[in-house]
This record gives structure tokens, sequence and C-alpha cells, in this order.
């Protein structure tokens, strides 16, 4: 059958029916080349692989929202695991905090920063526990200030 | 926005969400423990079935060349279950949702962890949005509070039929199986869809084997024989058959049930000479169908061990405990003989003319309303299905005209199995709470710890039944609406919702509350908290307005109707009622015409017709012309529970309208709106709601917990005269504005053309606030949006929402009679 990978994604990451349309919505703008399949595909296998079982769902809820305006702008693969790892294994910051400043950094007004932190997010994947930390953590200082 | 000072010193100094982990790390936890670890050690031992046989899987899955085996789905399942359990460290369940004071609640409790502590607490305010007031919670005390051995336990998913052992079927020599079946299981080219055996009526010991007659890797009949020495032989169909495709696959697909893909099987052995056939006959009229088919072949082995486990259908025992193989699509008619049937009488028994000799002959039309099955044959072979399979389904002979199963029963002696059904978890219980008489009622949980980990498991105490109560409001906790979306959103974990479908694409009709509801929960990380958490903010708001509530459910208002609100001035219901018995809604409008007063704090309410069973175990739902999920296949829209006619209560003549002055209307997800006073707000009925607001103040126009602004959003609701709005009704306030991202809900859409879709050009696209008088006093009154709660905290309370809220409740909670208003107002046109 297809659209199995589909499927399971708005299973998994629709907390409540009205999220469907809106993940629908930015499956639209991360299926490549209108084949959202593999990439609901790759985003379960990062979920699975992530030792928080509700990361993901965060981050999918939070990029699909959009900024200001509900614009979705496409991160690269990397950037969305980076976002993955930055809610499960931040640790210094409760959950709620680490979900703000993951909000705030993708749709900060100013473009410098969004870029610096999506530069940050897609690096984040190769770090080590505690440099992925003493790094988050000045973010989430930057963010939040 | 901090609490005040004096809620400040009743939180619990525990219930700050920590801000620091442990020194090991959830990675590194996982590690130890090993995902993978246990994720291999759960496929050992479901692959067991397979192992204990001599001879290899027939043949590699297909487009699985070259790389490592692929698993079939149930096998997957149970993995991220697995893996799920162990991610969230513990999890658990209660075996009721409500207790009153003096009775025990267990909770069962699976913990990775060694030891686990357990409080009682009572829960305030379940959102930790920083915006709002944060987490709430006080810690009763309670000699159930202490530290407990915690183990691992599994969800035991896949729903069976099981008949108890007998001599009758402990067949050592010739027999033949026939059944009608329509399987399920979608077995595609990609490896993701590779689906293993699949047990269709089985007479299996785990390692001592026996007969068992499956569906096999490929899709092809199958029979398994194993002799006195062990043996185990494979003989397969040369033909698979062709599975119905239940949903229709897609984009933006909406799910409908399409022609059912049923066979006529039999499987004959022949001890005398080892012979062996495999007939499967598709119930078309196209002679030229590939699928239909005889296959014959000979096996060495001529007596069959036997042995005392119970039969089963749909299912095959994997150890003496455990069930696997399970089969995904329907079983009509399934009997045993004990010989050999020539193929005319195979012929005879499709055709419907029955041999008289039959060991066994299950009429699964009979008792369809229950857990049970019949055996018409002579022994009485009589069983019951585990886990909710599906009844009141169609089976093989339905002939398209009849649409109500308790009129035509002998055509639907179908059950409908899956792999992923589920009725009780069936854990042990961890511990248990005895609910103290003094304990005041309200929102309680179990929270739970090991290590890092979190967990609550909430229920509600009521008032003891029949005891007088100081309390003038009575909050409607809407259980039947947390058990509808049980899971939803954290699904990986299978906790199926009625929003989800099964492994083979059809609808979840069952929901049972014998099992972990991992989003019926505080503290999830959200900017739409739904149901159970959004709910709190209301909780939280009467608790810091210091009204004195008393906490009943759905199933108080199921089980005992008006009079389980009778005592109560005003009934308050939580943000998203939408979910409702016969009976609670009969309950609610005799409450209503007796001089009660209702108010609907929320959206989309009274929606879907949903009965629970007896036990008050789980509810049914079967969906149909409504804004949803799934769609019922045809013939399929009766509930197995009630035998009523499902769908929508509107379909049903029951529109809320008619009783609550408001109906769905819209449903979205950015932004919310606030409300603009209408001509109604300045009646002098219901002036008084409007105290303190000015003329042109919009109301809800600042922060909320839900989505982030406004207080009109998430699902709207709006009144309709035609829809049975009654004609004295006030429309006070409306919403309007909305975006496209709210759309007008399809029940109310007899063509799309597309020119209306969204709320910019769609004035249907609002919410109206309404207030109406009921006979003897009673009255209503309905806010019509589910975000309306999330407004309620802002500014420490001191908000119009709030302010609204507040002039309704003690208005309704007063002596002070409704009287009859003198006249109606003109109608507007809507």
């Amino acid at each position: 059958m297809t659209g199995m990978a589909r499927d399971e994604f708005l299973r998994r990451y629709a907390t409540s029916p009205i999220h469907v349309p809106r993940l629908e919505r930015f499956l639209a703008v991360y299926g490549d080349d209108g084949d959202d399949e593999a990439f609901c595909g790759r985003f379960i296998d990062w979920d699975r692989a992530s030792p928080d079982c509700e990361a993901a769902r965060i981050v999918a809820e939070i990029l699909s929202a959009g900024d200001s305006c509900g614009r979705i702008t496409r991160l690269s693969d990397e950037a969305v695991q980076g976002a993955i790892r930055w809610m499960s294994d931040m640790t210094s910051l409760p959950v709620s905090q680490r979900a703000r400043c993951l909000s705030e950094g993708l749709n900060s007004g100013d473009g410098e920063v969004v870029a610096g932190f999506v530069e940050f997010l897609s690096a984040g994947g190769a770090l080590e526990a505690a440099q992925l930390n003493a790094r988050a953590a000045n973010w989430a200082g930057r963010l939040s200030g | 926005m901090a609490p005040h000072d004096d809620e400040r010193d009743r939180i619990s100094p525990a219930a700050a969400e920590p801000t620091k982990k442990p020194e090991v790390s959830r990675r590194d936890f996982l590690k130890t423990v090993g995902v993978a670890g246990a994720a291999g050690s759960v496929a050992a031992q479901t692959g067991s079935l397979t192992a204990q046989t001599q001879q290899p899987p027939a043949q590699p899955a297909r487009g699985a060349a070259g790389s490592a085996p692929v698993e079939r789905p149930y096998v997957r399942i149970r993995q991220e279950v697995a893996e799920n359990l162990i991610k969230r460290g513990i999890v658990g369940y209660a075996d009721h949702l409500r207790v009153q004071p003096g009775e025990t609640i267990k909770f069962m409790v699976s913990s990775e962890l060694p030891r686990f502590r357990a409080d009682i607490v009572r829960l305030i305010h379940g959102d930790a949005n920083p915006r709002g007031p944060g987490i709430k919670e006080v810690v009763v005390d309670s000699p159930s509070n202490g530290e407990y051995p915690g183990r691992r336990q599994q969800l035991p998913l896949g729903s069976y039929a099981f008949v108890p052992d007998h001599p009758t079927l402990r067949i050592n020599g010739s027999f033949t199986f026939t059944a009608w079946i329509a399987p399920t299981s979608q077995r595609g080219a990609s490896a993701d869809s590779f689906v293993g055996h699949e047990g269709v009526l089985t007479k299996w010991a785990g390692s001592r084997g026996g007969y068992g007659i499956f569906i096999d890797e490929e899709g092809r009949l199958a029979l398994w024989l194993t002799d006195a020495s062990g043996r185990t032989e494979k003989l397969s169909s040369s033909q698979p058959l062709r599975p119905w495709v239940p949903a229709i696959p897609g984009m933006n697909n909406r799910p409908q049930g399409v022609a059912t893909a049923w066979y006529f099987v039999a499987v004959v052995f022949d001890a005398s000479s080892g012979r062996v056939e495999l007939h499967q006959d598709p119930l078309n009229t196209f002679t030229f169908d590939p699928t239909r088919f005889v296959t014959e072949r000979t096996t060495g082995i001529r007596s069959i061990a036997t042995n005392d486990s119970p039969l089963l259908m749909a299912g095959a025992w994997e150890q003496a405990d455990r069930v696997g193989a399970h089969y995904n699509g329907k079983i009509d008619n399934p009997r045993l003989y004990r010989q050999a049937l020539s193929r005319q009488a195979i012929d005879e028994i499709k055709q419907g003319r029955d041999p008289a000799d039959a060991i066994a002959a299950w009429d699964f039309s009979i008792d369809i309303e229950s857990d049970r099955i019949t055996d018409r044959g002579p022994g009485g072979l009589h069983g019951r299905t585990v886990n909710l399979p599906m009844r009141a389904v169609t089976g093989h002979n339905w002939d398209m005209f009849e649409m109500d199963y308790k009129r035509a029963r002998e055509q639907y002696g179908a059950i409908y199995f899956h792999d992923d059904d589920i009725d009780d978890a069936r854990w042990e219980a961890g511990f248990e709470f005895r609910v103290p008489d003094t304990l005041k009622s309200g929102m309680y949980a179990a929270r739970l710890r090991a290590g890092t980990f979190e967990d609550y498991i909430p229920f509600t105490v009521r008032p003891r039944k029949g005891r007088p109560t100081s309390a003038r409001i009575a909050l409607l906790i809407p259980t039947f609406s947390y058990l509808a979306y049980a899971g939803t959103g954290t699904s990986a974990f299978r906790p199926l919702s009625l929003y989800s479908r099964h492994s083979d694409g059809s609808g979840v009709c069952y929901s049972s509350r014998l099992r972990p509801i991992t989003n019926m929960r505080p503290k999830i990380q959200t900017n739409n908290p739904w149901q159970f958490m959004a709910d709190t903010h209301l909780i939280d708001w009467l608790e810091a307005k210091k009204f004195d509530v008393d906490f009943l459910t759905d199933e108080d208002l199921h089980f005992d109707g008006a009079s389980a609100v009778a005592p109560y001035k005003v009934v308050i219901t939580a943000t998203h009622p939408e979910y409702y018995s016969l009976e609670m809604l009969n309950g609610l409008r005799t409450y209503l015409n007796g001089g009660g007063r209702l108010m609907y704090m929320g959206g989309n309410g009274f929606y879907w017709v949903t009965p629970m069973d007896p036990t008050g175990r789980y509810i049914e739902v079967r969906r149909r012309d409504g804004t949803e999920h799934w769609q019922g296949a045809p013939g399929e829209h009766y509930h197995s529970l009630t035998g009523e006619p499902g769908g929508l209560w509107r379909f049903r003549g029951m529109a809320p309208q008619q009783f609550f002055g408001v109906g769905f209307t819209a449903q979205g997800f950015d932004r919310n709106q606030p409300y603009r006073r209408a001509a109604g707000s300045f009646d002098p009925r219901a002036a008084w709601i409007f105290e303190g607001i000015g003329r042109d103040e919009l109301v809800g126009e600042h922060p909320s917990l839900v989505l982030e602004v406004g207080a009109a959003g998430s699902e709207l609701d709006r009144a309709d005269f035609a829809l049975g709005t009654p004609p004295h009704t006030l429309v006070l306030a409306s919403s309007s504005g909305h975006s496209d991202a709210y759309q007008h809900v399809v029940e109310q859409i007899n063509t799309s053309n597309g020119a209306r879709p969204g709320g910019v050009q769609n004035p249907l696209v609002r919410a109206d606030m309404v207030f109406l008088e009921y006979p003897n006093g009673g009255a209503v009154w309905s806010s019509s949006a589910i975000a309306w709660c999330g407004s309620l905290s802002y500014n420490n309370y001191d908000n119009n929402v709030s302010r609204v809220t507040e002039n309704v409740v003690r208005r309704f909670a007063s002596d002070a009679p409704f009287p009859a208003p003198q006249s109606a107002p003109s109608l507007q046109r809507l």
C-alpha cells in the first residue's frame, strides 16, 4: 500500500485531529518533488533513534506551525535532525524552554540569528553531548535574552 | 506568568518541572538497556513459532533481496512498543477512570527501573507553558505514597477467538476445515509491507506443534501439521489469496470500505494417504479469476500430535501464555469435520447445504453484542473473543440491501480481527489507593517516578453517591472523549485511538480504558493542549476562583442519567465533550427541562453517537458522514454494543443545536480570534453576562494557552436555527476574521465547489456565544470554542474571558430562576 510512512507520520505526530492539516501543509513543503513518503520515513527513523519519545513530535509541531505568518521554511535534513537532538539531549533546560528556544531560533525576525541557529542545528548531530550542551546553552541564553 | 503567592504555597515543591537530568542521560540509559537488544529479544520471541519448525520460510521476502530480513508489521509494532516502553521509562494505567470515597483504585505500572516511587496528587493545572500558571499539583498524604518494585510489562496486542481444549478438538487423523475468509494484510511490493504468517484456525502448542490453517508469508493458504516425533510440515497453496483493501490509499485519503474480497476456503487432510487439498474459491463470478484454485499436496505425516492448548482463531500460541501469528481480516462460518471430505461435499458446504457431521460449526451471527462465540455443532464448543475484534460486520453473504445487522443477523456472521486490537493490557497491579472518606472531589493522579522518568495516571474522585453535597456546581469530566482520543499523537506506543487506523488500514472503532492512555496526561509540550491537559485550564480557574465544585465523569452521566447531576444548580462541561451516548444526552435534556443549568465550555460537543459497554470498560464509535479520519465500511454503521445506528447525532435527528443552541461548524489550527458582542448581549435577559465588559470591547483578544492568542479557536460552534437552535436563543457574541486554515465542516457542505471554503470568505466559519432559557428556571450558556478555557488564566485570571465565565457561573449557581422570555428575538438569517 502506498503512503504507509505518511500515514504513520500523521498518526505519530498529530496530537489532535486539527494538527493533521497543519502536518499535511508541513509535508507539502518537506516532500521532495512531491514525494513526502521518503521524508516521512526518514523522520520516523530519526524519531526511533532518539532516546526521547517526545522530541520528534515536538519538533514536528514547531516546524509545522511556521513563523508568525504561518510560513514554513524547508530546513535541511541535518538541521531537522539537529532540532530533534536539541529537544532530546539539551538536558540543562526544561522541555518547555527547549521548545520555546527552538521556536524562537527558527522564527526570529533577525535573519542572521536564524541562519546561525540553523547552522548550529545542522552541525549539532555530530557533536558530543557535552559539546552540544555547552553550545546549546549559549544559544538558549541568546534566544531567551 | 507566576502563580499567586498563595497558590505557590499550595504547589508541591516536587511539582516543578525538573530542570536537571541525572548524570546518566537517557541516551546512555538506552545504550545500557539496549533498545536494539530489547527489540531483538522481542523479535526473537515472536519468531519462536517459525524457529520451532524444521523448515525455513518458503521464500525470502519480496523486495528484500540483498538486505537484512524484514520484519512483519506485527513484530515491528511489538518492537516499537518495546522501544517506547524503554524511552518512556515508566507508564501505567488504572483499573478505573473514576472512583468515590471508600473505594479502592489499582494502578498497573510498567517500569524500566527496578524500583519506582508513586505519590497520589491532586491535579490543578497540567500545562507547563511558561505563559500560564505552570504546573500545579498537591501531594495527597496517603499510605499509598512510597516506593514499589518495578518491572517491564508488555502490551498483548492482537485480537483472536479461543475455544477451550476439548477431546473432540484433539484431532490426530483426517480432518477438513472450511470457512469464508477475507484477509486484509497488505502484502505489497515494498519490504516495509512484508507480512508474516497468520493463523486462521490453529490447535498449536508452541514447540509441540499440532495442526493449524494459516495464511503464509506469501499470502497463500497453508496447512501446518506436526507428527508425534515433532516433525512439522508446512504445505501451501500455489496461488496467493487476493487481500481486501479496506482503505483507499493516497493523498488526503478518505478511507471508504470497498467490496470485500471474500474467499471460501477448505483444507482437507487425508491421514490414510497423506493427501492434502487446499481449496480457495473467490466470491465472484469471474471464472477466469486466477486465484480460484485447488492445490493438491502430499505429506509424509499420517498422524498428528495432539495437545491440550485451546483452539484459536485469528492467531496461534507462541508460548503457553502468549498468542502470536495474528490474522488481519474477517472470518465467517468456520467449521471442522473429522474426515477428509470429498470435493462434492465441500461444494455443498460452500452452497450452504450442511453435511450434518461437523465437529464444530461456529456461527458468529449469534451473540454479536458480546464476546461470546457459539458453536452450532453437537459438542457445543463455544468460546470467547479476546481484545475486541470487530463484530456487527458484514459477512460473505451480505446482500447489500440490509444495513442493520439486527434485521439480518445471518448476513453478519463474520468477525473482523486485527493484529493491533487491544482491550485489556492485563498488567499486574503495582499498587493501590483507597480513597479516604474525607478526600474532596477533584481530579487526581498517581504520579510515578523512576530515576528521571515520570508519568501520571489521572483519575476522577467523584462525591460519594447518595451523600448530600455542599457543592452547587458539577464539572463533567469528558471521559468518553478522553477514551476516543486515547493515545492520539503518541501512537508509536500503540494505544490506538478512535482516530487511528489499524495496520491493515481499517478504522479503529473500540477504545478501552484498561491500557496506558499516554495523552491523558499533564505536562505534554504543545502549543495546542487538547482534551485532558486543556481541561486543566478550567479546573485551575475554578480553583483560583474558589468555587466549590464536585467532579463527575461521563460514566456517571451515562449510567445514572439525570440523577447524577440533579443535585447541582449548574453543570459545567469541559473543553471538548464530543462523544456522547444516548443516555448522556437524555440525562442532560432531563436535567435542563427540570430547571438545571448547563455551561458548555467548549466546541464540537455532543457530536458522535457513542455507546459504552455495560461494564464501563470501553466505548464504540461507527464513523460515517462527519468530520472524521476514517469512514466505516458499507453495512457496518450499526453499533455492535447496542444495535443503534452510528454517526453524528445530527443525522439521528438530535443535533446539539436543539439542546445547547449551537453545534459544530468549523475547525482550524493557526490563530484564534476574539468575540465581538452581538445584539443579544444587550438584551436584558442576558446583559448580566457582560457586566464589566465594555460595549465595544472585544472578548478574548489576549494571549491564550491554546494556539497562542484569542479565545475563539480550534473547533468552533455556531447557532443554526435551521438545525434546531431554539428560536428564543440569544446570540451574545461572535468571532470573525478566521483564516482559511479554518474550514467549514464537511457535514454542512452538500456540494464541494470551492466557492466559500474557509474563514476568509465564509461567514459560517465563526463561533457564536449563546444563551437560552429552559422551562422551570433552567438555562444554557455556550462559549462555542475549544480554545475558550485557554484564555481564562491570562493576567492572573483578570481578563474579560474570565469575567464573562465568572458572571455566568455565579448567576447559574444562584437560586434565582430564569423567567421564560416574553418574546423571542427576531430570527436572524444565518
